[in-house]
């Protein structure tokens, strides 16, 4: 049922595609670039984030290893010395500045000298003078202070708008131990990032979609080129058509005109020896009117060969136009055409109910005339029995004629619908060959198949399909 | 059936063997018969309009017309013959090799009394002589020898 419906909706994609390719491939490959571009805006997006965090990472890492190495290197050494440590320092010759005060003059000055993140430093004790300034101030740093009191080895990151700019904030404790909580913040600016995914989303938009209008030019210039050639072909072979109609024709022609003038003579050879054996016969022997008999024979089997052979020729090229056809109708023209032969066989011919096929009347009511004929001719030591029947199989429906003649050799199954092939000695069984060749042509004309099924000595059965309306 | 009377048979025919067979088939009737053989189209319809040295040619009370002759076709006699008041009574046989359906229903329409195809059995075809012969000069009642 799945299987079924996929294979429906693959159908019917291939239909669509057949029908308008080029906006079909048009449909896909936009969709394709817009996923891709969605896709490749989320990567860049991550990596931009990623490398914004790294940035950040490093540069407070380094700020904090800055003051460490201040606090315990510089500021520990001065102590004992009695020189100041004070946040005012510069008004102080004799004072060193506070390690606070360090981080915050060295970020200052990174600034200055163009790097566009801040540093900030806050605690949950500052010092008392400077308390506006090392406060948390808002809701981040706070949030900042809670969390990395409870995991102090850890840092606080969060991407926000400040100021209406994106900017990522960075939090970490500071290393030096101590009773109070302090924090180094770096607040990094993402607008450069930003620009540059917002360049890179441009650019690849720009690339995709030159890539994919490239690429709709170069399929549609290749389907054109199809087409054409498709068009091409069907003209050459629409040309081809006529000339083969054309030589049909001539064929057609031939087959009459040399039927037509072989004919004339070989009524000659026929009509005068005959009369030579007619005025002649008490005066020739045995021998020469035995000689004579063969000459007549051989003339009238020559014509009707050749009469089979135009007969031949004429199925298929002279049957257009098909029609709606009861078989049954045609099965019991066929049994009025054959009543003498029924008569005098004694046949039993029965038939189930048979379908309406498209076809054309003449050549099926041959073709059922010479299954049946077929079937009373080669009969065994029995009274022939015939049975008609058709049964449907898929998309067509399956003839069947069966009968218990004296059946046929499986290896000639094939060679039977050859024309002029014969199975039997001329004068046990008489015909041109011609029947089985005829049928063949008229099912394949009616574009079926036909075969037979027969054992020798136990009757044959025949088969042919013809397609259901 | 009316004794001593002549019967006036033209046969058109190129072939001499079919001229043979006819004659040998006709010489054996019972009836009086007289034929008259013309073994070309042009021919054939001088003889008719009894110009030249048909002048004083009779008319004949049947023809028995091929179809394959040399010059003017079968169907150009049999079309001339009925197009022309002066003939067109005159019962037409078409006697012929063809059993093509265009040929069949072409005479026809040209107005041919009747068509048959010659058998390649020789008693068939002497057979089909006596009943074209029996037919036409026993059973049907023919028009006057002068009518116009």
């Amino acid at each position: 049922m799945k299987k079924n419906f996929i294979a429906a909706l693959w159908d019917a994609f291939n239909n669509l595609l057949y029908k308008n390719t080029i906006l079909l491939l048009f449909y896909i490959f936009s969709i394709t670039l817009l996923s891709l571009l969605v896709y490749w805006t989320k990567v860049s997006h991550e990596i931009i984030n990623t490398n914004a965090m790294q940035n950040v990472a490093s540069r407070a890492e380094m700020l904090e290893e800055l003051r460490v190495l201040y606090t315990n290197d510089v500021v520990n050494r001065a102590i004992p010395y009695g020189i100041g440590v004070e946040h005012k320092y510069k008004k102080n010759e004799d004072s060193i500045p506070h390690p606070l005060a360090f981080t915050s003059e060295l970020s200052k000055r990174i600034k200055d000298n163009g790097d566009s993140s801040i540093v900030r430093l806050f605690s949950d004790h500052p010092p008392k003078q400077l308390k506006n300034k090392y406060i948390p101030k808002d809701d981040f740093e706070k949030s900042a202070m809670r969390f990395l009191k409870r995991n102090p080895r850890e840092a606080f990151i969060r991407f926000e708008k400040l100021n209406g700019k994106q900017v990522l904030r960075y939090a970490i404790r500071q290393k030096i131990k101590s009773k109070s909580i302090n924090v180094l913040e770096v607040i990094y600016p993402m607008d450069t990032s930003i620009n540059l995914i917002n360049n890179i989303k441009q650019i690849s938009f720009i690339l995709f979609l030159s890539i994919g209008v490239l690429g709709v030019i170069v399929i549609s210039a290749v389907i054109n080129k199809l087409k054409h050639s498709k068009i091409e072909l069907e003209e050459t072979v629409k040309e081809r058509t006529k000339d083969l109609e054309r030589s049909n024709e001539e064929l057609e022609q031939f087959a009459y005109v040399a039927s037509h003038d072989l004919q004339e003579p070989l009524r000659m050879v026929a009509s005068f020896t005959q009369l030579l054996q007619e005025e002649y016969k008490e005066k020739l022997n045995e021998e020469a009117n035995s000689y004579i008999n063969f000459a007549v024979d051989g003339a009238k089997r020559m014509q009707g060969l050749i009469s089979d052979l135009l007969e031949y020729s004429r199925v298929g090229r002279m049957d257009h136009g098909f029609k709606m056809v009861d078989c049954n109708e045609i099965y019991d023209l066929a049994i009025r055409n054959l009543h003498g032969a029924i008569i005098e066989s004694n046949s039993t011919i029965t038939k189930d109910q048979l379908p309406t096929v498209q076809g054309v009347e003449l050549r099926l009511a041959q073709l059922f005339q010479n299954l049946i004929g077929n079937a009373i001719k080669y009969r065994g030591d029995i009274p022939p029995k015939i049975h008609v029947k058709a049964e449907s199989k898929g998309d067509s429906w399956v003839f069947s004629f069966q009968d218990n003649g004296i059946g046929i050799d499986s290896k000639y199954a094939e060679r039977i619908f050859q024309i002029f092939q014969r199975l039997h000695a001329r004068d046990k069984y008489s015909g041109t060959g011609i029947g089985l060749a005829l049928c063949k042509k008229i099912v394949e004309h009616h574009k079926g198949k036909i075969w037979v099924e027969s054992q020798e000595g136990k009757g044959s059965t025949f088969y042919f399909t013809m397609p259901k309306l | 059936m009316e004794t001593g009377k002549q019967i006036d048979i033209l046969l058109i025919e190129d072939n001499i063997g079919d001229i043979t067979l006819t004659k040998k088939t006709l010489s054996k009737s019972k009836i009086m018969n007289n034929l008259t053989v013309i073994q070309d189209g042009d021919e054939a319809i001088e003889y008719l309009s009894k110009k030249g040295k048909y002048s004083e040619a009779t008319t004949p009370d049947v023809i028995l017309l091929d179809l394959n002759l040399p010059k003017k076709s079968g169907q150009e006699i049999l079309n001339e013959i009925k197009s022309n008041e002066l003939t067109r009574h005159i019962p037409v046989v078409v006697l012929t090799t063809s059993k093509k359906e265009e040929d069949i229903l072409r005479s026809y329409n040209l107005h041919a009394n009747c068509f048959v195809s010659k058998p390649i059995d020789l008693n068939q075809f002497q057979e089909v002589v006596s009943t074209i012969e029996d037919f036409w000069f026993t059973i049907v009642k023919l028009p006057p020898k002068n009518a116009q």
